[in-house]
């Protein structure tokens, strides 16, 4: 006997290609927690813990040196080493779909394994911008008017709040598609020298497709996912620099011994086949382990405009 | 049209585990959360000066909430980093009587069973069936009266004088950018008009118009 199509053997071809398409798609650019914005404390893998703990530390001019005025010889005390460790821990986040049999029979192409790696990576991605999309909420600082629409002065006024707060690098805004109209509204309104640079696809390409453009320097990615606040009135969007925000991942490593497991190299997704005989039916499970957290809260403001 | 309060879905307060729900919410999940009041944020919130609440998100992964082996998660740690960082006042049900909610069930979390798992939100933000969709109305007024109740209760304090300071000052230098943008050709006859509302609102807060005393009045003998 040779040549048989057996399942097992179809499994294999469905492995090798989704093997190359996760990878590719993983490495694309296009999320937000890839915006440098965002500290990446990847990977989890092997730390024996869930929890990373990040040292940060006043240094490098957080306290500067005071004159030594009491004589020569006085010997200098101590100054305490102003100190934090936030910490970050992950969980567990998956996906799971069952196709039965006769839906392999009749799919017109719906699942195929590009598009079964792409909806993987597409729920990765979007559980971590739903994840840290959450933490708008949280900042201790906010700016903008409840029940009001977000103009150009709220934008301005979460800068401002920022760099009062001595804030330094590059901003990112991520607000929902009604404050980012809203925002582009109120650009268009007063005209004058300050422009709203749109996306152009080649940022898009660079930046993802949550990417909205940047206004006075800072970029704007826009999201469905930024959660309401009073009660659904208003949506809790944010402006940040790094150091507000940290990010980890753990990439699982494959179970060698079971078949159809794609795991791409040093990937944040796992995808498994189960199948059962029995139901006729195939499952494809995805996972992925992520966590996110505020780091230092005075480096993040919460933009609460009209939903 | 007005909407017609009976064409609310009611939703089921946390603790009642019991609860019937005719038709699944045709609308994404949304985890459980927690409101708390971190010391110092106010905003002008339905013009006067109220506490600005904050949410911790109760689902794994989010800001140290953990997954423990047996499928729950835990929230005691991220509350205890939130208290130790911010000095957050952490809100319960017992912060919110049934008389400050629309449905006069006590507590501000509802649940609701939606298609894509449960869809918790704040009791004043009530879904109403139109055909297969649903349409998200929130009962401002009162809103903000338990906003105000969390103040006159003393589970949040009063905006003192240094808060509405700053959000004075605040308001002030915003009015002073709108000014300038003037000089750069743009046309800020609303956003002047807009900054110049927000002035007076905090003016309002800071100084509050006295209640004016109503004579009682007079009765024979």
């Amino acid at each position: 006997m040779a040549n048989e199509i057996t399942y097992t053997a179809a499994s294999e071809r469905v492995a090798a290609v989704l093997y190359g398409e996760m990878g590719l798609l993983l490495a694309d650019r296009a999320s937000l927690y890839k915006h440098p914005a965002i500290n990446d404390y990847s990977d989890m893998a092997g730390r024996g813990s869930t929890a990373i703990k990040i040292p940060l530390g006043g240094l490098a001019g957080y306290d500067a040196m005071s004159a030594t005025n009491a004589d020569e010889v006085t010997a200098v005390g101590n100054t305490a080493l102003t100190t934090t460790a936030p910490t970050i821990t992950i969980a567990r986040y998956a996906l799971a779909r069952d196709r039965s049999d006769l839906y392999q029979v009749t799919d017109p192409g719906l699942l195929s394994p590009e598009a079964i790696a792409a909806d993987m990576v597409g729920a990765y991605h979007m559980a971590v911008t739903t994840a840290i999309a959450a933490l708008g909420a949280g900042f201790s600082n906010s700016v903008g008017t409840s029940g009001v629409d977000m103009s150009v002065d709220d934008f301005y006024s979460a800068i401002f709040q920022l760099e009062e707060s001595d804030v330094n690098g590059a901003l990112l805004a991520v607000l929902h598609p009604v404050q980012v109209s809203n925002l582009q509204a109120s650009i268009r309104l007063e005209g004058g020298a300050n422009q709203y640079k749109a996306a152009t696809q080649d940022m898009l390409d660079a930046k993802g497709q949550g990417f909205a453009g940047s206004f006075a320097g800072v970029d704007i990615f826009k999201s469905s996912k930024v959660p309401t606040a009073n009660a659904g009135a208003d949506r809790a969007g944010m402006m940040f620099a790094a150091g507000a925000i940290g990010f980890a991942a753990g990439s699982p490593s494959a179970i060698s011994s079971l078949g159809g497991v794609i795991v791409p190299a040093g990937s944040e997704v796992m995808v498994e086949f189960e199948r059962n005989s029995a139901a006729g039916l195939q499952k494809m499970v995805g996972s992925a382990f992520f966590g996110v957290a505020e780091e230092q809260d005075a480096m993040g403001v919460g933009i609460v405009t009209d939903a | 049209m007005p909407i017609q309060t009976s064409q609310y879905i009611t939703g089921a307060p946390v603790a009642d585990h019991g609860h019937q729900q005719a038709r699944a919410l045709n609308t994404p999940s949304r985890p459980r959360f927690d409101l708390y009041f971190v010391p110092g944020s106010y905003s002008l919130i339905g013009g006067k000066v109220r506490p600005q609440l904050k949410t911790l998100t109760h689902q794994a992964g989010i800001d140290n909430v953990e997954q423990l082996p047996d499928g729950r998660i835990s929230v005691v740690g991220a509350r205890a980093i939130k208290v130790a960082n911010k000095g957050a006042i952490f809100l319960g049900p017992e912060h919110c009587p049934a008389e400050m909610t629309p449905d006069g069930q006590p507590g501000y979390l509802r649940r609701y069973a939606g298609t894509k798992g449960p869809v918790y939100v704040e009791a004043w933000n009530r879904p109403v069936q139109r055909g297969a969709r649903i349409i998200w109305s929130t009962d401002e007024a009162g809103h903000h009266a338990w906003l105000d109740h969390l103040m006159d209760s003393g589970a949040v304090p009063y905006p003192d004088e240094a808060v509405l300071n700053d959000l004075m000052d605040r308001a002030q230098h915003m009015r002073g950018a709108v000014e300038a943008r003037r000089n750069q050709g743009a046309v800020i006859e609303e956003a002047a008009a807009r900054a110049d509302q927000h002035i007076a609102a905090l003016q309002n807060a800071k100084n509050p118009t006295p209640k004016s005393r109503r004579r009682k009045a007079a009765t024979d003998g």
